[in-house]
């Protein structure tokens, strides 16, 4: 087993340990939803489910979220659209379907067919709708995916700037499944590789492992900064699988309920998924064709009980 | 490269430094102690940079520069100063080089002077750590004194960047080391560099290619306009050097300096006139130095055997 790969079987069992695979209460549903996706891409990265008990975590994730929307508690725009929906693909792969979240796409769905541009901020959600066998747009429609890059070079922006690219170029390849055309990226490519040794070089480990996985994703020739950040992750793990050394953060009280729900987890399924990406060429997020349309009777998947 | 942002640097650089020369002065503080040398010999490097420079240069700045080192030079409590502490003598190497490079002094008798300090004291012992010890060769080499220092070749393989350097990892302090090394070696832009195989060069081409566009990210200048620099001693075309001249010609003020890393109040107290040209005074040296090498038309001296 690589090193890679045995950092990301001990990630996923902190996953499992901290978000409610194993009983534990009070886990809010925006960290069942990290770990249920940071446990979904560990499976596909080939981790045993007896370590990621992705199935539990999906049922939990499930049970969470039907909990939340029969007392209105859940507001889906609270969330991050695209990881609903990809918790949603990770549901329907264990053989569980969720209404919040089925109602949810056909709120987005009937929202985009309305466009006859969608715009780049939407581009990801549509093409992820699409793979899941949606149809987000009418007839004719396009989906803008360029990414637009801040005036001025990239090296000078804010780390929300920098944020919002990678974010974009998420979207716009569908999690490197779709190609940019070069024109695009030419300044990404030039740019992102040194951000990433420097957002990593400022401890912002959630900032360095978006941008390795957006490196990925414009196919960017970085192969050395790649190599080095994913040497400098794996020297950031603990024992126990979590990534990251917060105690300085946490001894200036930052108002953390939670340290391992709230900071642990969100950077430990960052850098896990990265190191996902990374260590497997052929590693795609999302599968290249659309998924089949969901199944129609409730009764083929097992809902909420 | 554009040559003119260098230029207009410079300009204001050199004015800045000139108004400011008590503060390079080692005798400021009174008797000479500890490390009172270091600006002066600072002022030194600038002043050799400036006297070999083969493009415009205003004079009337570095007139005054010489006749400030010169000052020093004669006083005899400096001159005996590192016979009495040879682990001053690398700051008085440069200002001897700075001032026979002028026409100013005649060192013959003070080199085989200080040939025999060498020679007879612990400096050559391998007590200096490597980096230390390839800044002394330069020095004596600068102020042709004889010695049986190792070769350029060996001393930089027992230096940091000889090794590889994951740049995540780098702290200043190395980030210092590595352009130091690389400016003893290329004599601060004057010859190809010595003791560096073509391989080195291209390997250290990239990593101060990946520390440059750090140290952009960082807001660093004093470290942008060093690796700007080491970039030129290493005839590594850099992309980001035209993005760090712009960096520190936006930050150089109007009064000349260019703010350091640490010049800002440290609480609502503002820095005092001494405090704030003591957190100027490197960049804006560091940044002239740079300048200076970017319109010398030079033509490179081939690397001694």
């Amino acid at each position: 087993m690589t090193p890679e790969l045995e950092s990301i079987e001990r990630a996923a069992a902190f996953l499992s340990s901290c978000a409610g695979a194993d009983g534990r209460r009070s886990v809010p549903l925006r960290s069942r939803l990290q770990a249920l996706f940071g446990s979904w891409v560990a499976k596909r990265a080939g981790v045993p489910p007896a370590v990621s008990r992705l199935d539990a975590q999906a049922a939990l994730t499930r049970d969470a979220l039907a909990f939340d929307s029969e007392r209105g508690a859940f507001d889906p725009y609270a969330h991050d659209a695209k990881l609903l929906l990809l918790c949603r693909i990770a549901m329907r792969d264990c053989g569980y379907e969720s209404e919040p979240l089925r109602a949810f796409c056909r709120e987005v769905v009937g929202a985009t067919r309305t466009m006859s541009v969608v715009p780049p901020r939407l581009a990801g959600v549509v093409l992820l709708l699409r793979r899941m066998g949606e149809k987000p747009t009418r007839k004719g429609a396009r989906i803008d995916t360029e990414v637009r890059a801040p005036a001025g070079s990239l090296l000078r922006a804010d780390a929300a700037t920098v944020r919002d690219v990678c974010n974009g170029v998420a979207g716009s390849t569908l999690f490197g499944s779709r190609r940019l055309a070069a024109g695009d990226t030419a300044d990404l490519a030039s740019t992102l590789p040194v951000i990433l040794l420097e957002k990593l070089r400022q401890y912002d480990l959630t900032l360095g492992s978006t941008v390795l996985r957006t490196l990925k994703y414009i196919r960017a020739r970085a192969k050395e900064e790649v190599a080095y950040a994913t040497e400098y992750l794996l020297s950031q793990q603990k024992q126990n699988g979590r990534f990251g050394y917060y105690a300085r953060e946490l001894a200036e009280g930052d108002g953390l309920e939670d340290a391992d729900l709230d900071l642990y987890l969100p950077v430990t399924v960052s850098v896990l998924w990265s190191l996902v990406e990374v260590s497997i060429p052929s590693f795609r997020l999302v599968e290249q064709r659309p998924r089949r349309p969901e199944p129609g009777p409730v009764g083929l998947v097992r809902t909420t009980s | 490269m554009s040559r003119e942002l260098p230029a207009d640097v410079l300009e204001g650089a050199l004015p800045w430094i000139e108004r400011n020369l008590a503060h390079f002065d080692p005798f400021k503080d009174g008797e000479l102690s500890g490390l009172c040398e270091i600006p002066l010999a600072e002022l030194g490097i600038l002043t050799l940079a400036a006297v070999r420079c083969s493009g415009p240069v205003d004079s009337a700045p570095v007139t005054r520069f010489l006749d400030a080192l010169e000052a020093a030079y004669r006083d005899p409590r400096y001159e005996e100063r590192p016979f009495r502490e040879p682990e001053t003598l690398v700051s008085h190497l440069i200002v001897a080089a700075a001032l026979v490079h002028a026409g100013r002094v005649d060192v013959s008798s003070y080199q085989s002077s200080v040939a025999r300090l060498v020679q007879a004291s612990t400096l050559t012992a391998p007590a200096l750590p490597p980096h230390r010890m390839m800044e002394l060769r330069h020095a004596l080499d600068l102020a042709g004194v004889e010695h049986s220092l190792p070769s350029y070749r060996r001393l930089y393989f027992s230096t940091l960047p000889a090794r590889r350097v994951n740049p995540i990892f780098v702290a200043a302090s190395e980030a210092y080391i590595l352009t130091h090394v690389i400016f003893y070696a290329a004599d601060l832009g004057c010859r190809r560099p010595v003791g560096l195989a073509e391989r080195d060069r291209v390997r250290l081409g990239r990593l101060v290619e990946q520390l440059l566009g750090m140290h952009i990210v960082a807001g660093n200048w004093d470290l942008t306009a060093e690796l700007i620099l080491s970039a030129r001693c290493l005839d590594h075309a850099s992309a980001f050097a035209d993005l760090g001249w712009e960096c520190i010609a936006g930050a150089q003020r109007p009064d000349g300096a260019v703010p350091g890393p640490r010049n800002h109040p440290s609480g609502d107290t503002p820095l005092t006139p001494e405090e704030d040209v003591a957190t100027c005074y490197h960049t804006t040296l560091v940044s002239s130095l740079a300048a200076l090498a970017a319109i010398n038309e030079r033509v490179l001296a081939p690397a001694p055997r």
